[in-house]
């Protein structure tokens, strides 16, 4: 009856953060994932999320279902913990909860989130000597590879889970690579994906490494909410478990190395969490408890949490659905994907050969050409500027 | 959860076998409602082990016949007797597990106290795993080995379950589901988390948890004629015993299985995608197929004021490429199929 407690209440904080999330819209990353649109990530999970795409609430059944998934990850750690005594039970469950990373991701529909839960599910594995199949844990890696193409990073932690399951090498370098080279093979299929990650690799190296360090160095503060980052890094510095610190390395390489968003936080803390257990079966001293971790890491979120901008998509799609038949509809400047989202009908970029057969222009930049058809045309919003058929 | 009782309360002491130049017995009786024949059972168990370092763990289910008082009383003339009386548990092979939990020997060992076995078969047994075997099985079946006069519909059932467990055990056994066995201590202890004490057959258990490559050995056993009390034989006791048979199959083969499943699955990954990369191979092999893809890719993308992301490639030829166009959109599901000339001639749909 307790658990079952335990179980809503967590499942109410689930829904609260979702809420939040909401509130914000969709981002253009979201809309990627929700519309199945085929770059830079493996088809799996966008595809099971497009099959939803009609539904009148998708994105919020997406946040409800990730949320959901985060916080009651909770009883993982909890299963994870369980040599421990109560007090520290209880502080790496706070950790796990009051983080930063997870306060500020549960509910978006990012790919980070099943990441970070396949990351966290693997140090179960290995810590708790958990005996799945061989076969199991590779087909789930081989589901968490062609969702996620970050999920290359979490290699060493495969196997490691093998190596403890008694595997033999040859099997275990199967297990291991396998999945990889389907990836690499998946991604050599889909240009697409080729070229976003050439291009986000462009970007980065362009970055000043002054500029990079102080990003990830942020992100390391983000992802434990400041004294689950401090915690957890001790630990896993102090931790003999070799495959753990690896991976959180080439974890922690990529984020200094690419385009750093700062959901990537999200990526290190199952290592903060796997790192504090390291340090208090170790009984190193002094390591915070419940109170002060959940505190601390609370607090720390209100600190740096600031009110994201909110895309004009859906208010312009609101605006346009009062117009209403709207089919076709052209967007002058740089856009997101949650346009796409947002709005009904076809969505173009703006090209004045399509005019005639266009309903409505959305100028996201100043579009002064625009003026030069105001006899055709009249707005009916200036922010962003938005055009309709008279 | 039951509550477990148990005289008299010792601390947990290893005995060091090392002090002693034969290995030390710790032998577990299971009981239920065996009050009748229990002393007579322990009486034999002493004679044929009066030259042996030995403990007796009697394990009674809280029998309503007091089987455990009358173990409790027997205990001022063999005072190797230690009596465990659970209370709100039963099963034969839960009660032998908790018993393993507080023996202190270097040889486990398992029969049944109502006359059955044949105690003189348990020298052999302590003998066999001495010797070196891992495990030392009292086998109805081996050479010189019978059921007694078990009614036909009972041997048939009895060798069915055999045959059908013998799928689980290490080559050479005749008689996994034998309840008269001896075990290396050290050998349990490394397999006891792995073990689901479920219903009678506790042997079977042990057996598939040890690797295949475990030293088994058996000595005959003439199963004899209950000497008192009456059989926990019935319908459930057989139904729990194909339940377990079950989930030790699945427990043994689903590792193989799960690992052709991913094998497979890996296989149709791979075939689906190698001919599209066979086909795409052009884009990145030439760079002047892919200048000149990029090209028409990018006329027709702006022509149309489509996205790139809205045009995905399928194959690619030294004057055209394939491409699906696709508009995203909530519940829209629009795709087409073109040809793209590298002289941006107008586009037109791809051929069959």
């Amino acid at each position: 009856m307790r658990r079952i407690t335990t179980v809503l209440w967590l499942q109410g904080m689930a829904l609260l953060l979702a809420a939040g999330q909401s509130l914000i819209g969709v981002r253009t990353d979201e809309a990627k994932y929700l519309l199945n649109i085929a770059y830079p990530h493996p088809p799996l999970l966008r595809f099971i999320m497009g099959l939803t795409d009609a539904m009148p609430m998708q994105d919020i059944l997406w946040r409800v279902i990730f949320a959901s998934a985060l916080v009651q990850a909770v009883w993982l750690v909890w299963h994870l913990a369980r040599g421990l005594k109560e007090d520290q039970r209880l502080a790496l469950m706070a950790a796990w909860l009051s983080s930063s990373a997870l306060l500020l991701q549960a509910g978006t529909v990012m790919l980070v989130v099943p990441t970070a839960l396949f990351a966290l599910v693997l140090l179960w594995l290995i810590i708790c000597r958990e005996r799945w199949n061989p076969g199991g844990i590779g087909l789930l890696w081989l589901g968490v590879v062609m969702t996620a193409l970050q999920s290359v990073l979490f290699a060493p932690l495969v196997w490691e889970a093998l190596r403890r399951r008694g595997v033999h090498p040859l099997s275990r370098i199967t297990i291991t690579l396998l999945p990889v080279f389907v990836l690499l093979l998946y991604v050599g299929t889909n240009p697409l994906s080729l070229a976003s990650i050439a291009g986000l690799g462009g970007d980065a190296a362009a970055a000043d490494w002054s500029v990079r360090i102080l990003n990830f160095g942020w992100m390391w503060l983000m992802s434990g909410g400041l004294i689950v980052s401090a915690a957890g890094t001790f630990g896993l510095l102090r931790s003999p478990q070799w495959p753990m610190v690896l991976s959180a390395t080439l974890v922690s390489a990529y984020i200094l190395v690419s385009h750093g968003h700062m959901y990537y936080a999200l990526l290190l803390l199952p290592f903060f969490i796997a790192g504090m257990h390291s340090a208090y079966a170790a009984d190193v001293h002094p390591m915070p408890n419940a109170a002060v971790v959940g505190a601390v890491s609370i607090l720390f979120t209100l600190f740096i949490v600031r009110p994201q901008p909110v895309s004009p998509a859906v208010s312009v799609a609101l605006l346009l659905e009062q117009q209403g038949n709207i089919e076709r509809v052209m967007i002058s400047g740089p856009f997101g994907h949650e346009w796409q989202y947002a709005l009904q009908g076809d969505v173009r970029r703006f090209t004045t050969g399509l005019l005639p057969v266009t309903d409505a222009v959305i100028c996201t930049a100043a579009c002064p050409a625009m003026q030069s058809w105001a006899e055709e045309w009249e707005t009916i919003d200036d922010d962003p500027e938005v055009w309709v058929r008279m | 959860m039951g509550i477990i009782r148990i005289f008299p309360v010792l601390p947990t002491v290893r005995w060091n076998a090392a002090l002693y130049t034969i290995p030390v017995l710790s032998l577990i009786i299971p009981t239920y409602n065996e009050a009748e024949a229990l002393p007579t059972f322990i009486a034999s168990v002493a004679g044929v082990l009066k030259d042996r370092e030995w403990e007796m763990i009697v394990v009674d289910d809280d029998s309503p016949d007091g089987t455990w008082r009358i173990a409790g009383d027997l205990r001022k003339k063999y005072p190797m007797l230690r009596v465990v009386r659970r209370q709100g548990k039963r099963g034969l092979s839960s009660a032998v597990t908790d018993g393993f939990a507080q023996a202190r020997g270097d040889i486990l060992a398992v029969m049944d106290a109502d006359g059955q076995h044949d105690p003189s078969v348990l020298p052999k047994l302590i003998v066999a795993v001495g010797d070196g075997s891992t495990v030392a099985i009292a086998s109805r079946y081996a050479p010189g080995g019978s059921t007694g006069d078990w009614a036909e519909h009972r041997r048939m059932l009895s060798r069915w379950g055999t045959q059908l467990a013998l799928a689980l055990v290490p080559k050479g056994v005749t008689d996994p589901l034998s309840g008269f066995f001896a075990i290396e201590a050290d050998a349990y202890k490394r397999i006891a988390g792995s073990i689901r004490p479920e219903g009678f057959k506790i042997l079977l258990e042990v057996l598939a948890a040890l690797p295949r490559t475990a030293l088994i050995a058996e000595e005959p056993l003439q199963f004899r004629p209950r000497s008192a009390g009456e059989s926990k034989l019935d319908a459930g006791v057989q139904a729990a015993f194909v339940h377990q048979l079950m989930r030790l199959l699945w427990k043994c083969y689903s590792r193989m299985f799960s690992l052709w499943i991913f094998i497979a699955a890996c296989a149709a990954v791979i075939a689906a995608l190698v001919p599209r990369a066979w086909a795409l191979s052009p884009l990145y092999t030439q760079a002047d197929i892919r200048s000149r893809a990029e090209a028409a890719l990018r006329s027709y993308a702006d022509n149309e004021g489509l996205l790139l992301s809205e045009l995905l490639v399928e194959t690619v030829s030294y004057e055209s490429i394939d491409v699906i166009e696709r508009h995203y959109g909530r519940g829209i599901d629009m795709r087409r199929c073109l040809t793209l000339r590298y002289d941006l001639s107008p586009p037109h749909p791809c051929a069959e």
